[in-house]
């Protein structure tokens, strides 16, 4: 792959960079070390081109060749449908999570928005290194000589329940991961607190961004005792039925990978739940593919 | 559901301004959830993780990447090597 | 404090202590739990930090090996039964010495469950249950000054067992036998050095009082901040009768609370309600994926769990070391490693024991060696009590090798051959030398015919001297008796 120009989205640290830019109570944190994914593409002679809040925009006007990103509530990869872009979300564990701002941790994965599926997986193949930082780690499987992959369609299992699992998951998840943003260490704090306890309240009322504060105090919701057994508990057993049934069907379709329908708007919830990878297409493709079978994506999307 | 319960545990106080809108939006959150109700996940175990059991265990030895300066300088109020914060209540 | 000492004793006889501990125990490793940051003590404030512990995003944890075996190891010691697949669960609270607004500990599924310590005490012996064994990141340390909190990360995820006991002690005796059982156990095996006064271990007493014959319990404080087994002891005294003047007098309402200790004072304050009200909405960390101790794993570290004194000590009497030996080698690690390494060489336990009791330990002092540092090769050991016992040295010359083997690792025949230790025991050369003798003091030699038994310890002299000490003592004396017999005979 030739060398390119790649940007970085709010939640992956560069060193001397802000953390989570846009982010009110972060303002004024600047990181002090650079994502493994972001090292290993500097190192392997690509051009860093700095951070962006609008990840798409940036590969479609040609800032950048390919946008790194943590995609996990699915809002990116949709737009990149949209603009006549592609999106790669790869298998979990895939890449090392270092440097990447944790918010659903059994699901958050770099994914790359870039204009073709050859650049997305070119990048992919530099950021899926194995890295001691981050104990949750799988290699992708190895490439393989048959170059015929197939393509099918199903139903998703469980399709109905999965958005409210993916939101339980994600709310519990987050709310674990964002309390480390309390106004009292890095950032910014609300001003003139009385004391600890509206330092952390008021900093985290006023300057935590919506979606985080959603998630925290629903996440204390399914956590909380009157609700862990209903609604925690349970989505971790949805997801395991779901991790399941997603296996079969792929048992069941040898060499190919699944084709979403066009209609579909929970696809994130399937890569975020079962871990496998997808690769959205312009033009409404989705595909999923066995985890850790990224490179079939690749293989079919040259059917499109 | 009474959403300020949740946002207290969370250590959120939300600007006047912001909190019907955000309850509102809770309690949707909140009926999403309740979908599960309808669903019977049998003798299911649950999966915290889709990686199997891991041995990514690490060998004890002491790893100095960071000086204190570079880390105590990305603080609000880094006092005398300290992280500070206003007093505490009890 | 109320203080009617004609209530107070009728008071003591009414009600019971009911105690339950939990320990804090800081592993001894060299990193901390999640993150390759040292554990050393004493250094700078936030010195011993990285993004990870002290609250930045994007650092994932990566669980630290040898904690888990300490845990483990631990776990046994104490006779747990051993979680096989080890989990951790995040604990979430907001407080300013937890970075990242939760601890990781084991909640669920901690690593031992149902073990037990027998403690003695005046009153005698008792089994203290252990509810369970888990481990756990301990939190920073927070600093009040200048009207400001502050806060040091060093400590944030250090790791820490917390040692649960049931309700099983009933007096401050009782604990303080146990904390020093704990810690005699932990410290031996390497497990963590338990210093209270460092903080590397840390007791919280829960408490509460009944009257004797009552099965349901009492009112239930937990008592923090006790630095030292003294403070301990003293805490649980003062809060037993606080609780006691409360029930009798029903002036003071006892409420379940947190109290802290001030030494200073001598007394306790109300901290904050008990924890039972906060939910911390344990949930399992997905970014710690579950650790299988797999039977090769679990089989090496039961192996490296050092033998505790007891079992030295009845491994020792099972050999066939009399009481006094075997206690004296089993209190002390290092002469226990040398009788077992010598040992495995000769099975003469008591003769390896005596060179131990009666030379070694004279000798480390000659030396300048610590006790607990003293070494010696077990198979060079062992070959000296070979030849002494075969005669080809006496026993002066095997304690000069016996000192050269310590404190240099001298060879044992090498070192004789090169001082000319080698015994002149018997045979011709000791019978021509003694003939010597008896022909250079004919004068001696009638005194002892004559009666004079004196003289026989001059002509055995003589005779060591000629051989210049290295015959054996008795052999010597033995001949010229033999000899001197003989003449007597004759005449």
């Amino acid at each position: 792959m030739d060398a390119l120009k790649f940007c970085t989205d709010k939640l992956i640290m560069v060193k001397g960079m802000p953390v989570c830019p846009g982010v009110a109570i972060t303002e004024g944190f600047v990181s002090p070390y650079t994502a493994a994914a972001v090292c290993l593409m500097t190192e392997a002679g690509h051009e860093y081109a700095g951070q962006t809040l609008d990840p798409c925009g940036s590969v479609l006007s040609g800032e950048c060749g390919a946008a790194l990103c943590c995609d996990v509530r699915g809002i990116i990869r949709n737009e990149a449908d949209k603009k006549g872009l592609v999106y790669l979300q790869p298998s979990y564990g895939t890449v090392s999570r270092r440097g990447l701002v944790a918010q659903m941790a059994s699901a958050d994965q770099t994914g790359v928005a870039a204009k073709d599926a050859q650049t997305a997986f070119g990048v992919l193949k530099i950021i899926s290194t194995r890295d001691d930082g981050d104990g949750c780690m799988a290699p992708l499987a190895e490439a393989e000589s048959q170059s015929e992959i197939n393509i099918f369609e199903a139903e998703i299992p469980f399709e109905k329940f999965l958005p409210a699992v993916f939101e339980i998951l994600y709310c519990a998840e987050t709310a674990g991961n964002v309390s480390r943003f309390d106004g009292l260490k890095f950032g910014s704090r609300a001003n003139n607190t009385a004391g600890l306890n509206d330092l952390y309240a008021r900093s985290r009322g006023e300057l935590l961004c919506e979606e985080w504060q959603l998630a925290s105090a629903a996440g204390a919701l399914v956590l909380s005792k009157d609700f862990f057994d209903r609604f925690y508990r349970k989505a971790m057993c949805v997801r395991r039925l779901f991790f399941d049934a997603v296996d079969e069907m792929f048992a069941a379709n040898k060499n190919a990978v699944l084709r979403l329908p066009a209609a579909y708007k929970n696809a994130h919830t399937v890569t975020a739940l079962a871990g496998v990878p997808s690769l959205f297409l312009p033009g409404g493709i989705r595909l999923a593919a066995p985890r850790y079978k990224d490179e079939w994506l690749l293989k079919a999307s040259k059917k499109f | 559901m009474e959403s300020e319960k949740y946002f207290n545990m969370a250590a959120i106080r939300l600007p006047q301004e912001k909190k019907a809108g955000m309850d509102l939006k809770f309690n949707e959150l909140f009926e999403l959830f309740c979908l599960l109700d309808g669903f019977e996940t049998g003798g299911a175990e649950p999966l915290v993780s889709v990686l199997q059991t891991g041995r990514a265990l690490r060998a004890d030895e002491a790893v100095k990447n960071f000086t204190r300066e570079e880390l105590l300088g990305c603080m609000t109020d880094s006092d005398g090597g300290y992280i500070a914060a206003p007093k505490t209540l009890g | 404090m109320k203080n009617n000492p004609e209530k107070k004793g009728a008071d003591k006889m009414e009600y019971e202590l009911v105690m339950g501990l939990e320990v804090h125990v800081e592993l001894s490793t060299e990193t901390k739990l999640f993150c390759a940051c040292s554990t050393a003590f004493g250094a700078e404030p936030n010195e011993n930090v990285c993004p990870a512990c002290c609250g930045m995003p994007g650092m994932p944890p990566v669980l630290n090996k040898r904690a888990v075996e300490l845990g483990v190891t631990a776990a046994l010691l104490t006779g747990c039964e051993i979680s096989r697949t080890l989990t951790f669960d995040k604990k979430n609270y907001f407080y300013p010495d937890l970075p990242t607004g939760y601890q990781n500990t084991q909640f669920f599924n901690p690593v031992g469950r149902g073990g037990s310590l027998e403690v003695e005490t005046a009153s005698g012996k008792k089994t203290i249950r252990i509810k369970q064994i888990h481990i756990e990141e301990d939190a920073g340390k927070l600093v009040h000054e200048r009207g400001k909190t502050l806060v040091d990360c060093n400590r944030a995820g250090v790791p820490l067992i917390e040692i649960v006991s049931e309700a099983d002690f009933s007096s401050a005796e009782e604990v303080t036998a146990y904390l020093e059982r704990l810690r005699a156990l932990l410290s031996f095996a390497n497990v963590s050095d338990c210093r209270m006064q460092e903080g590397s271990m840390r007791c919280d007493v829960n408490l509460s009082v009944r009257p004797y014959g009552e099965t349901v319990l009492g009112t239930r404080t937990e008592i923090k901040n006790m630095n030292s087994l003294k403070a301990i002891a003293r805490a649980i005294e003062y809060e037993y009768g606080r609780h006691t003047d409360a029930l009798a007098d029903k002036t003071e309402v006892l409420v379940q609370e947190t109290r802290r200790w001030d030494d200073a004072r001598g007394v306790t304050y109300a901290m904050r309600e008990k924890e039972d009200a906060t939910d911390y909405r344990y949930f399992s960390n997905p970014e710690v994926l579950p650790v299988a101790l797999d039977d090769a794993w679990f089989e090496q570290i039961r192996a490296s769990v050092p033998e505790t004194s007891e079992q030295k000590k009845i491994r020792f009497l099972a050999i066939g070391l009399p009481e006094y030996d075997a206690a004296i080698l089993a209190r002390t690690k290092s002469l226990a490693d040398i009788f077992d390494a010598a040992h495995a060489h000769i099975s003469e336990p008591k003769e390896i024991s005596n060179r131990i009791i009666m030379d070694l330990i004279g000798m480390s002092k000659e030396a300048a060696v610590a006790l607990d540092e003293i070494k010696i090769d077990g198979k060079k050991m062992a070959r000296l009590i070979g030849l002494t016992a075969s005669g080809k040295i006496n026993r002066a010359a095997e304690k000069l090798a016996l000192y050269a083997a310590m404190a240099e690792d001298a060879d044992p025949d090498e070192f004789i051959a090169a001082r000319g230790l080698a015994m002149v025991g018997g045979g011709e050369q000791l019978e021509r030398l003694a003939d010597e003798v008896l022909a250079e003091n004919e004068k001696s030699v009638s005194e002892i015919i004559g009666g004079n038994q004196k003289a026989m310890g001059f002509l055995i002299g003589k005779l060591m001297k000629k051989t210049e000490g290295k015959a054996d003592p008795k052999a010597a004396a033995k001949i010229i008796e033999e000899k001197i017999s003989r003449i007597k005979a004759r005449q």
